[in-house]
């Protein structure tokens, strides 16, 4: 049952409200002339100026730490998408500065100067703690060789617009990020994420020294938004709805331990510097409430929804031979029972054989009652993937953003645990396909070694195993981002928080052979 | 009780002309990279190109995904341009990525119809039941207001890939989009089942199937969707819509010939009722569906013309036996795996594609079909030598 949210008045219209580092003024976003337009409220007298009256759409104003400076995303399309195609238009980061000392303290004084540019939507974002970097989202991470591509990653700039960085790449289509934060310590990029079409947007926690190592932090049957930190940098409130739910929700995460609490009905919430505010909206109008410690979450989380860790078990080859015959029958005993939550390996070296047919080339295919496809490792024309199924049986798959060569040799791994699907191709970048629930693969039949039809390409060695793959970077554990809580780096190589700190565990998380 | 037919003019001349018709469907989004688009007079140039295969109906796409191809007051909100909502991943690619069908200034559906009025071609709309087109982009305003009434799976995890036609608000919503729709005076209305961004009864894990489910056998909910007394539960809610759907063609007071594409005919097991929800015989019975197209047929590959033949007989008979319904049958460049069109016939039989379809052709004529349907004619998938054979067919 949800609460009744008498406690809340409407503050103004608007939407996306920030409060100001004095908590004094909100930023908002409101709509005039149908345009998205961004402006600042006062908290006290209720007087509200506008930031920027372009004539395109700005949205997400986020304030510097010095509470001197708004960034926000700015937008103008004034063609047709085939009169602007050799333009460069896009969305850009806009930051404007506030020089109100000067004019007797109106929020509307100051200069607007543009920070990124190209024909890309840079959007969603905030300033580190530091002040110095803007991180965002943007599409920039799909190339022209992508195509058809549906992508957004987290990326940080300097307030000058120089440095630009890729923290958190989006290696398949339809695997987006969005509001990226930093904690008030500097230590931990909180962002929401989504894997691909079937999953939904979800909260990633990472650390700083190492961004593309997250941790998904809310539970697995809720869709997750919109996240800020709250002052102390203990909670994340953020947008949510879980099954049940009257719509989009207010609710505040301990990410440390996965614990959640629903406060009210609404979205894009932001706390008060001095955490004893809620800010939201409800799509047209920025409420406001009291907030305190009986919002937040307590203990630990109510169900099994809420175990997002992978399951890590030692590196164990159960299967493995060296220049194998092919296509060859191997008999699967009960050590290829993998269930739905133990994590296995297939790893295959091979001499790509470019050819136009046959299309699919398996290397190493697990059969199983129920699943005669139940793992697969093979390439697609050029392109190799780990294939699996889901729960209810369909097809699902991680792609690799590498493409073989003809002729030349590649050890290719594919991995499924509890809740990935990651295929790599040599010690490149492995990419991820992320699911709710996976096909159990608990009657092992016979497992197929050789490519399709014969000739089109060799196998030098193959093996299957269970455990973390040796060499592999593994997924980041709630506790390896969170534990250790005056942990620092002894170099702070994305300059969040400008202080020193030391690294307490391996930055790369491998296990050690 | 029907209403009486009003028939238009141009209905008229396409139902005396079009004994044998050629319908095709179009999804104005595959040219966007190859010409202006957004504009009236780009949308006649992608008609100008459709009408070379010599087809009497065209059949425009009503949305990508779920966004509308035209202004919609139904998904009328502001800030749904992408990246202005932070729900939806804007698709980036160069002109595609920036073409607003919605917001163009034009209602670009309409200027289709208006246009074919003029040269004397039947008008229709390609009704997608998806919404999403595999990408977040695609996913409408209205879906992502209100995610309580998205799809959930068995394990409570809710998908905003579809709500579900179990909820009031939901078919309401949707027949509110069709209303629109039949504004622009369609005379018929194709009823994809391909297209459904990756919807299947195992998303059907809402409250209302659960409580049904419950009510019915005293149980929870089965752990295998493929139950078939679970399917049946979905199928009554799709079953409902699709007939209020007929509703509110038939207040119109037009005639609205609604057709429904089926998938994979020939296979043993009914891939429409099992993965749509979907008894096509049992709409077709219930007047509440004119007639099918079959989308795409599995045929015996070392027999493909006798044993499409006889796929193709059989749907006919299944028809008539049910009463008077049109059949329609493919004539379809897209060539996949489940979904063989004309270049896997030609490419098996080593003959050209035109003289593919010119044998796919009289089949379709000889088992007794009413016309044929073109999927998706893009710019070029139709080569000249294809549309000459359809043409002259």
């Amino acid at each position: 049952m949800i609460a009744v949210n008498l406690l809340a008045v409407i503050l103004t219209s608007g939407t996306c409200g920030v409060y100001s580092p004095d908590g004094a003024k909100i930023a908002v976003q409101r709509v005039e002339d149908g345009k998205s337009r961004v402006g600042v409220w006062e908290r006290g007298g209720g007087r509200f100026a506008w930031v920027e009256l372009g004539s395109g759409n700005a949205a997400y104003p986020a304030w510097s730490p010095a509470g001197d400076a708004l960034v926000y995303t700015y937008g103008n399309e004034t063609n047709t998408a085939w009169a602007a195609k050799d333009g460069t238009t896009g969305y850009h980061l806009r930051i404007w500065r506030n020089d109100s000392r000067r004019d007797g303290g109106s929020p509307c004084g100051g200069g607007i100067r543009e920070i990124t540019g190209g024909r890309f939507r840079d959007y969603m974002p905030s300033f580190a703690p530091d002040g110095k970097r803007i991180l965002f989202v943007s599409t920039r991470c799909a190339s022209p060789k992508v195509g058809l591509a549906t992508r957004s990653g987290v990326y940080a700039v300097g307030i000058d617009g120089g440095g630009l960085t890729n923290l958190v790449p989006s290696m398949v289509n339809d695997m987006g990020a969005g509001q990226p934060v930093v904690s008030p310590d500097g230590r931990i990029l909180a962002f929401a994420q989504i894997d691909n079409f079937r999953d939904t947007w979800h909260l990633v926690c990472a650390r700083t020294d190492d961004p593309s190592r997250g941790c998904r932090v809310t539970p697995k049957g809720q869709s997750a938004y919109a996240p800020r930190w709250t002052p102390d940098g203990r909670h994340l409130v953020y947008t949510g709805f879980t099954k049940g739910d009257p719509g989009w929700c207010v609710y505040v995460l301990d990410p440390r331990t996965g614990a959640t609490r629903r406060i009210c009905e609404g979205r894009n919430p932001d706390v008060h510097p001095s955490g004893k505010w809620l800010l939201y909206d409800d799509g047209t109008n920025i409420h406001e409430r009291p907030f305190g410690a009986d919002d937040l979450p307590s203990g630990a989380p109510p169900d099994e929804m809420a175990r997002n860790e992978p399951v890590v078990e030692p590196t164990h080859v159960i299967w493995r031979a060296e220049k194998p015959a092919y296509p060859a029958t191997v008999p699967m005993d009960k050590s290829f029972v993998f269930g739905t939550t133990r994590t296995f390996f297939v790893r295959a070296k091979v001499r790509f054989k470019a050819a136009k047919e046959p299309r699919f080339r398996h290397y190493v295919t697990g059969a199983y009652d129920g699943a005669p496809l139940g793992f697969e490792l093979f390439v697609d024309h050029d392109t190799p993937k780990f294939g699996a199924r889901e729960a209810s049986g369909l097809y699902m798959g991680a792609v690799s953003d590498i493409r073989l060569e003809d002729g030349k040799e590649y050890v290719l791994t594919g991995v499924r645990t509890h809740d990935r699907l990651i295929v790599r191709v040599d010690e490149n970048r492995p990419c991820e396909f992320r699911f709710s629930a996976t096909y159990p693969l608990d009657r092992p039949l016979k497992m197929s070694v050789g490519p399709t039809l014969g000739g089109t390409g060799e196998i030098l060695w193959a093996e299957v195993g269970t455990g973390w793959p040796r060499g592999l970077p593994r997924p980041a554990t709630r506790h390896e981002i969170f534990a250790g809580g005056s942990r620092s780096c002894a170099t702070d190589p994305k300059g969040f928080a400008g202080g020193s700190r030391s690294c307490a565990t391996d930055p790369k998380g491998e296990v050690s052979p | 009780m029907r209403k009486a037919w009003t028939w238009t003019g141009v209905a008229l001349l396409a139902a005396v002309a079009g004994a044998f018709d050629k319908i095709a469907y179009i999804d104005s989004f595959d040219y966007p990279a190859l010409q202006e688009t957004e504009t009236a007079e780009g949308s006649r140039r992608i008609l100008d190109n459709v009408l070379k295969t010599g087809a009497t109906t065209i059949l425009w796409r009503n949305q990508s995904g779920a966004v509308p191809r035209y202004p919609s007051a139904e998904e009328a909100r502001p800030l749904k341009e992408p990246p202005l909502d932070k729900r939806r991943i804007p698709l980036s690619e160069p002109v595609r990525g920036w073409v607003r069908f919605d917001d163009c200034g034009t209602n670009l559906i309409q200027v289709a119809a208006d246009d074919c009025a003029r040269r004397g071609v039947r008008f229709g709309i390609h009704l997608t039941t998806e919404e999403n087109h595999w990408e977040s982009w695609t996913l409408s305003p209205w879906n992502l207001e209100h995610p309580q009434f998205w799809c959930c799976t068995r394990g409570g995890a809710p998908w905003f890939g579809r709500c579900s036609l179990v909820y009031d608000e939901v078919r309401e919503h949707k027949l509110r989009l069709f209303d629109e729709l039949l504004a622009m005076r369609p005379s018929i209305v194709y009823i994809d089942l391909c297209r459904s961004g990756g919807w299947a009864p195992n998303l059907e894990y809402v409250k209302p199937t659960e409580d049904e489910w419950r009510r019915l056998y005293g149980t929870e909910p089965p752990a295998d969707w493929r139950d078939p007394r679970w399917t049946e539960i979905v199928e009554r809610y799709t079953r409902r819509y699709y007939r209020e759907l007929r509703a509110r063609a038939e207040r119109t007071g037009r005639k609205v010939e609604i057709i429904m594409a089926i998938e994979r005919a020939g296979e043993p097991r009914d891939f429409n009722y099992e993965q749509r929800a979907v008894d096509w015989r049992r709409l077709l019975r219930e007047g509440i569906i004119d007639g099918v197209a079959v989308a795409c047929v599995q045929p015996d590959w070392d027999d493909m013309w006798g044993s499409t033949a006889r796929i193709y007989a059989d749907i006919v008979r299944d028809v008539r036996a049910i009463g008077s319904g049109h059949v329609f049958f493919p004539i379809m460049a897209y060539n996949f795996w489940l979904r063989p069109g004309y270049p896997e016939y030609a490419k098996r039989a080593k003959i050209s594609e035109a003289e593919a379809v010119r044998r796919l052709l009289k089949l379709a004529r000889d088992a007794g079909g009413d016309g044929i349907t073109m999927e998706v004619v893009d710019a070029s998938n139709y080569s000249p030598d294809v549309c000459k054979a359809i043409r002259e067919f």
